[in-house]
């Protein structure tokens, strides 16, 4: 993970300035994190739709375009292509680019690579709602799209692997090692789900294994990495200290990806008894790394919390995202298991993760990111309309996560007692919780659009200001 | 990190993250142990022994196949019977020994016949007197009476399979426990009484 080089006078002397570094960086990252914002707002939209469904199934009946069936799976891959993972790659470019100290290499390409994922993603969510979903977890685009997708994520990843290799502050921090380890996680864990799912057509039962193993590793290796690549970096800075115990980071990180891509199977059915025993256990164990990082991130703000969270929006942020992180990993450990089959219980996980832990993460940090990029401030312009995004994004996260887990509760009791009749107290009765949780992704819209009004206004003051100059 | 940079670094957004000195700490290791304990124990009860076959947690090998019909079970236990009180006489081919006085099962139209009811008859009191089977006369007393060796079940499993036993060229239905329990409480007065030819023949 580290190089022994230590980092010479030599090559500080051929470091790019941090001004001529952001200024490789604005146009990809600016355009992968106006389109992954624009995307959370559409994602949110469509799945509050899908979410009304659970309760009124009248609503927009008759159009085959937006049954529920079609308007979930778009929704769920709208906001984990579209929004987290665009938004993560707006991430990793600028976090490869501000801590190795290097410009970004073939930021038009970048640029360029980005528009055709954005392509593929409309492609895939159109494919989706004319009815071509594949059926899996996570993986619905169908294949038309899915290629597009692996072939822009390559040259995406590519480029940002390329400009890693360029760096001139030799020494990987921390934040890199998980961008690292979830660009080059992606693409093994897509191209062996798609080829085995839709090249291969493994049979029936396989088909859930490897869609729930995909779906697992994208949620607990990949965007994981990713919001904790944005902690690493952001907790340290803005608390102004070195990362205290950086081997438990080391430790963590390594025991993350050791343990983490074998969860998620736990709820299978009809599957050889030892998968979801030991996805069970996978579940529990993983708690260790999560502790082993949360506790390395709390030893560093120890103390100066209460503070940035007064002073800085994306501190506030990355607060409540490391706490679901550590609430969501607790709650699948302890409830995950078959008690909570079949229920929305599962459900909720997939959100609270790609949007609270994930999303919560990449908003925060994109508060910072945005004004660097263009107004140069530390901060959006407005202060208001940020307040506006964190609060709107806390309360959808909680009401969907909450909502969610509610009613996959329910309906596991229901499923437990025979005496409940499934109809009425397992679908029409959980119809409150279910409400909540459109409420929960209207706030997220919200959030997403208060941040995108943020973004152009910073847009708007930076070109008002240097029309003609570099910043 | 080979190398730990802690000096403090400057306020302001120029600035990247910095790692403490020192570091590293035992105890998620130690955690990591006792869980992993624990996940050994619930894989252990609940993970079916790592075998493929293995559906049910709890379970350490594959349910008996239940999904059989009633017929083919009888049939399967009947055989298990027949190889036990059966074959010293009738021979696992179901030939008898012509020579040693013991009459065939395949093809007697004493076993094959439409109605088990005569069969079970024989197998619960056995038969004794001249028998003609397959037009050869048999006349041996030695045929044991099982009233009170074989249960309903397996006096319907072995009727079972030496009616419908097709490697002998038999292929007459199934009896099932209730048809001889009915017989056996119908023909309770007869004590050890055996059948006889004549006795047998007004039985349809």
């Amino acid at each position: 993970m580290t190089t022994a080089q230590p980092s010479s006078q030599t090559a500080c002397a051929a470091a790019p300035s941090v001004a001529e570094v952001e200024a490789s960086c604005r146009l990809p990252v600016l355009f992968l994190a106006f389109s992954g914002a624009a995307w959370l707002c559409a994602g949110a939209v469509l799945a509050l739709l899908a979410s009304i469904q659970l309760y009124q199934p009248t609503f927009m009946e008759g159009c085959p375009w937006v049954t529920y069936g079609r308007l979930r799976p778009a929704a769920v891959n709208a906001l984990a292509y579209g929004f987290a993972l665009q938004t993560s790659f707006a991430l990793a470019l600028w976090l490869i680019a501000r801590l190795g100290r290097v410009e970004l290499a073939a930021p038009l390409g970048l640029t360029i690579a980005a528009k055709f994922w954005n392509i593929a993603v409309t492609v895939g969510v159109f494919g989706i709602l004319a009815g071509d979903a594949t059926g899996f977890d996570l993986l619905e685009f169908p294949l038309y799209a899915a290629l597009p997708i692996f072939a822009s994520y390559a040259c995406l990843a590519a480029w940002a692997l390329v400009t890693l290799h360029q760096r001139t502050e030799r020494e990987l921090y921390v934040s890199l090692w998980f961008v690292v380890a979830a660009l080059l996680w992606f693409p093994w864990i897509l191209s062996t789900a798609q080829g085995l799912l839709l090249g291969w057509q493994v049979p029936g039962v396989v088909q859930a294994i490897v869609a729930g193993w995909f779906g697992n590793n994208l949620l607990q290796i990949v965007l994981t990495s990713f919001a904790l690549a944005v902690l690493f970096y952001f907790v340290p800075k803005t608390v102004n200290r070195p990362l205290a115990n950086p081997g438990l980071a080391r430790a963590g990180f390594w025991l993350l990806l050791l343990l983490g891509g074998w969860g998620g199977l736990a709820q299978l059915a009809a599957v050889p008894a030892w998968i979801p025993a030991v996805s069970g256990a996978a579940n529990v164990l993983v708690i260790v790394p999560v502790l082993a990082l949360l506790v390395s991130l709390w030893q560093t703000a120890d103390g100066k919390i209460a503070e940035a969270w007064k002073d800085n929006a994306t501190f506030r942020f990355l607060l409540v995202a490391a706490i679901l992180l550590l609430g969501v990993t607790l709650r699948t450990a302890v409830f995950g298991g078959h008690w909570t089959q079949f229920t929305f219980f599962a459900t909720a996980r997939t959100d609270i993760v790609l949007l609270g832990v994930f999303g919560l993460a990449a908003l925060g940090a994109l508060h910072h990111i945005v004004p660097r990029l263009t107004t140069g401030d530390d901060e959006l312009p407005s202060s208001g309309l940020a307040d506006v995004a964190f609060w709107a994004a806390l309360l959808g996260v909680l009401f969907v996560g909450i909502g969610f887990s509610l009613a996959g509760f329910a309906q596991a009791g229901v499923n437990a007692d025979a005496g409940k009749a499934f109809l009425k107290d397992g679908v029409v009765g959980i119809a409150g919780q279910l409400k909540l949780v459109t409420v929960g992704y209207g706030a997220l819209a919200l959030a997403a659009l208060a941040f995108l009004a943020n973004f152009g206004l910073a847009v708007r003051r930076c070109c008002a200001a240097c029309c003609g100059g570099a910043r | 990190m080979s190398q730990n940079k802690s000096k403090p670094a400057p306020p302001g957004a120029e600035s990247e993250p910095t790692v403490a000195a020192g570091g590293g700490s035992a105890w998620p290791f130690v955690l990591l142990g006792v869980v992993l304990f624990g996940c050994f124990l619930h894989v252990e009860n609940t993970g079916g022994a790592f075998r493929a076959d293995v559906y049910q947690a709890g379970m350490k090998t594959p349910p008996p196949q239940t999904d059989e019909p009633e017929d083919v079970k009888l049939f399967k236990r009947g055989a298990s019977v027949y190889a036990g009180g059966c074959v010293g006489c009738h021979q696992p081919t179901g030939l008898g020994s012509p020579a040693l006085n013991f009459p065939p099962l395949a093809g007697s139209d004493w076993v094959t016949r439409e109605k088990p009811d005569r069969l079970i008859r024989i197998l619960l009191n056995a038969v004794e007197g001249p028998i003609k089977v397959k037009d050869v006369v048999y006349d041996n007393p030695a045929m044991l009476a099982f009233r009170d060796v074989f249960n309903d079940y397996d006096i319907a499993a072995v009727a079972t399979f030496i009616r419908g036993n097709k490697e002998w060229g038999n292929g007459a239905g199934f009896v099932t426990p209730a048809q001889v329990k009915a017989i056996r409480d119908g023909t309770a007065a007869m004590g050890s009484q055996k059948w006889r030819v004549e006795t047998l023949e007004p039985i349809p």
